[in-house]
């Protein structure tokens, strides 16, 4: 690296953190509320005004999913598309050979903590109503735990857990139609009834009466359609990176991911 | 206390930026920009933003750094 690159590099990271510190001089105190702020924190779970509630005990995924949610739909979307151009572009014939992968301690962890994230991404995604988490942040983990399953034990392991490229793409479709329906059912809802209604609504508004069930007395978990849209979340977002990963890792040459071919 | 802490990790950030930018090891400068995805995480989540640091993690540390390092694959290692 000559002395050149080193002036601009150095340049390069002055020139950022002088706007970082910029910005951080704006950061608001400690306690402080913005309007929009207060308006969230007073209505997202208020059981004595439901007007402009949205059931959801945690606020970021009620305003997610509810309040702003053309917004995470038009992301889903987003994420859909370049799905979809890595796939037309890069997918080839795929071939799910089995190698040996790696190590024989390697590959038991592995199995035993597939499980365990599987089960903690579900958990992220379900319980998302109630603490930090979402369909998003789910998906991400469950792409891990494939993602950790080809690199310990091959792609050829993958079909002994019953998933493969069409099947990958399969499910990642079941979880956009679930996103979809549910997006459509209130405005079905209105042409049947008559009564205003609108697309991704969630709760009754003080003019429009259609709200998904939010079954407080049954479970302490709420918020609607909330929880089944994050599930649809996390089956488009971890078979959409599971996807890409496959599509990547396809050789054309000899080599195969993780040891040599048996 | 926590500002303090803040502070140590976005200097830590920092000078991991600069090893990453100086070492010749590519599977190396991928490795640390995952260690340097983690304090980012650890500063989310200092700066109560949670969910962020989640996707962080996830997306951030996990999935890019398999990413790269199947990008690297196809490369040499060693930069000249």
């Amino acid at each position: 690296m000559s002395l050149k690159d080193s002036i601009i590099g150095i340049s390069f990271v002055a020139l950022m953190t002088a706007i970082l510190i910029y910005a951080f001089l704006g950061y608001p105190e400690v306690g402080f509320v913005r309007p929009l702020g207060e308006f969230y924190l007073y209505n997202t779970f208020n059981f004595n005004e439901q007007g402009w509630w949205s059931a959801s005990p945690n606020a970021v995924t009620g305003v997610l999913w509810d309040y702003r949610g053309y917004d995470t739909l038009y992301e889903t979307m987003v994420f859909y598309v370049g799905i979809v151009a890595i796939a037309l572009f890069f997918e080839k014939e795929s071939s799910l050979r089995r190698t040996s992968g790696m190590t024989v301690i390697v590959r038991a962890t592995t199995k035993l903590v597939f499980v365990f994230i599987l089960t903690s991404a579900m958990a992220i995604t379900i319980f998302s109503v109630k603490t930090p988490g979402g369909g998003f942040q789910g998906g991400s983990i469950m792409a891990i735990a494939y993602i950790a399953i080809i690199i310990a034990l091959s792609r050829g392991f993958l079909p002994e857990l019953r998933m493969d490229l069409s099947k990958a793409h399969l499910i990642k479709i079941f979880g956009l139609i679930l996103i979809f329906s549910l997006t459509v059912i209130p405005v079905a809802y209105s042409l049947a009834s008559g009564t205003v209604a609108y697309a991704l609504q969630n709760q009754p508004k003080p003019w429009s009466e259609f709200g998904y069930p939010t079954f407080l007395g049954l479970y302490s978990l709420s918020g609607g359609m909330v929880i089944p849209i994050q599930v649809g979340e996390l089956v488009h977002v971890g078979m959409g990176f599971t996807i890409m990963f496959l599509i990547l890792t396809e050789r054309e040459g000899k080599k195969e991911l993780g040891g040599k071919r048996s | 206390m926590m500002e303090l802490i803040v502070n140590l990790l976005l200097a830590s950030c920092v000078m991991l930026t600069a090893a990453i930018v100086y070492t010749k090891d590519l599977l190396l400068a991928v490795v640390l920009s995952g260690a340097e995805g983690v304090m980012v995480a650890v500063i989310f989540y200092l700066l109560l933003a949670p969910d962020i640091a989640l996707v962080q993690v996830a997306a951030g540390v996990g999935i890019s750094t398999a990413f790269f390092i199947v990008g690297l694959r196809k490369l040499r290692r060693h930069e000249e």
